[in-house]
């Protein structure tokens, strides 16, 4: 087996370089999907517990927002 | 030889008794009440009309399977729910279990976030949701607006086809996290080796998930559906709080038909003969799944 061909180290590392971007694409479209999955099934959990945290005027502020601006417990 | 048969005709009955306050328990709770409820679907008890009753048969069962439209429309709705969330659930539950099996780092916590709707109780997730979908307070109807998908306030429930799909989404929001755990179990149960061995024959990522992930995990897949199809057959916290079958009756399902007709037409005799037609029918479709995929694997092998 001859597997002399000499590669020059510039075309070795353009490759190497290339892999490593294709891999870091990958990874980054995994990371985005979860991040949108997240967003999916967390939405609706977040608005429960802001609501939660809302009094009645808060509650019917209308447009509604996501964050009430005064929390209560009560 | 006599000391041994005694021990022998003891040992005969001694199972019998440490069994009994078990056997009692199963007897109380879980026979009487399906015996009771049988007799009483051959009965007429109806609340509306009194407490007395009188044996008539089988004419519940004849009502329940050919003179009930609304019972036939609720089977269809029940049909029109289920078959999209188990596609939407399936795809979907894939899709983020194939997601996470790829994720390096921080693995348990994304897990567990997306497993947060599994762990609500479906009478939380419908309330949620039916305030999201609030026709002027609600999130859906101003976040829309606010980026420019919808012009107008959005009633979510207002036709069927709309009720329909609202049902579905929220039932895919609620039970897709289950599905993505049973199947990253079941893809983290794969063995690495098998595509090592196809990644040094030149195996192509998709042909490896051809090939090894989805043949291997067609047991998971199985059981998952089938354990969401019997669960999705009894959906009735969704509906109660959502649409409370609206509009018309156009997203009642089995259960919420039983229910009404025991509670609120308080005829509890017919709400027992629908509910062991009900239980009938998911006995017969169970089967009738497991029959075909018995079938496939015949066919395969």
């Amino acid at each position: 087996m001859a597997i002399a061909v000499e590669r020059r180290p510039q075309v070795v590392a353009r490759r190497r370089n290339r892999r490593r971007a294709q891999r870091g694409v990958a990874h980054l479209l995994t990371y985005l999907g979860l991040l949108v999955a997240l967003v999916f099934f967390l939405g609706p959990f977040f608005w429960i517990v802001t609501t939660s945290l809302k009094g009645n005027e808060d509650f019917f502020t209308f447009p509604p927002v996501w964050i009430p601006p005064e929390p209560s417990l009560s | 030889m006599r000391l041994f048969a005694l021990t022998v005709k003891r040992k005969r009955w001694e199972p019998w008794a440490f069994a009994s306050p078990s056997l009692a328990l199963i007897a109380l709770v879980i026979i009487f009440p399906l015996a009771y409820s049988f007799w009483l679907s051959l009965n007429n008890f109806d609340l509306s009309v009194g407490a007395e009753y009188e044996f008539v048969g089988a004419k519940n069962y004849q009502e329940v399977l050919f003179r009930d439209p609304r019972f036939m429309g609720s089977v269809w709705n029940t049909a029109v729910i289920i078959a999209p969330s188990l596609v939407l659930e399936l795809i979907l539950g894939l899709g983020l279990a194939l997601l996470l099996s790829r994720v390096a780092r921080g693995r348990p916590i994304i897990t567990a976030l997306l497993a947060i709707p599994a762990m609500v109780s479906p009478v939380m997730a419908a309330m949620a949701w039916r305030m999201m979908f609030g026709v002027k307070y609600g999130a859906i109807n101003n976040l829309g607006l606010q980026l420019g998908l919808i012009d107008v306030y959005f009633d979510w429930f207002a036709s069927t086809a709309l009720a329909l799909m609202s049902v579905v989404l929220v039932e895919v929001w609620h039970n897709t996290p289950f599905m993505m755990l049973v199947l990253l179990a079941g893809i983290q149960s794969i063995p690495q080796e098998l595509y090592d061995a196809a990644k040094a024959d030149g195996a192509r990522p998709w042909q490896s998930f051809w090939s090894i992930t989805l043949p291997l995990l067609k047991f998971t897949m199985v059981v998952g559906v089938m354990i969401r199809l019997i669960d999705l057959t009894k959906l009735f916290g969704l509906i109660f709080v959502l649409t409370y079958g609206g509009p018309g009756s156009s997203t009642e399902t089995v259960a919420f038909t039983t229910y009404l007709a025991g509670f609120k037409d308080f005829r509890m005799s017919y709400a027992a003969a629908l509910s062991y037609v009900i239980v009938g029918g998911v006995l017969v479709l169970t089967l009738l799944f497991m029959w075909i995929q018995r079938l496939r694997e015949a066919r395969t092998a």
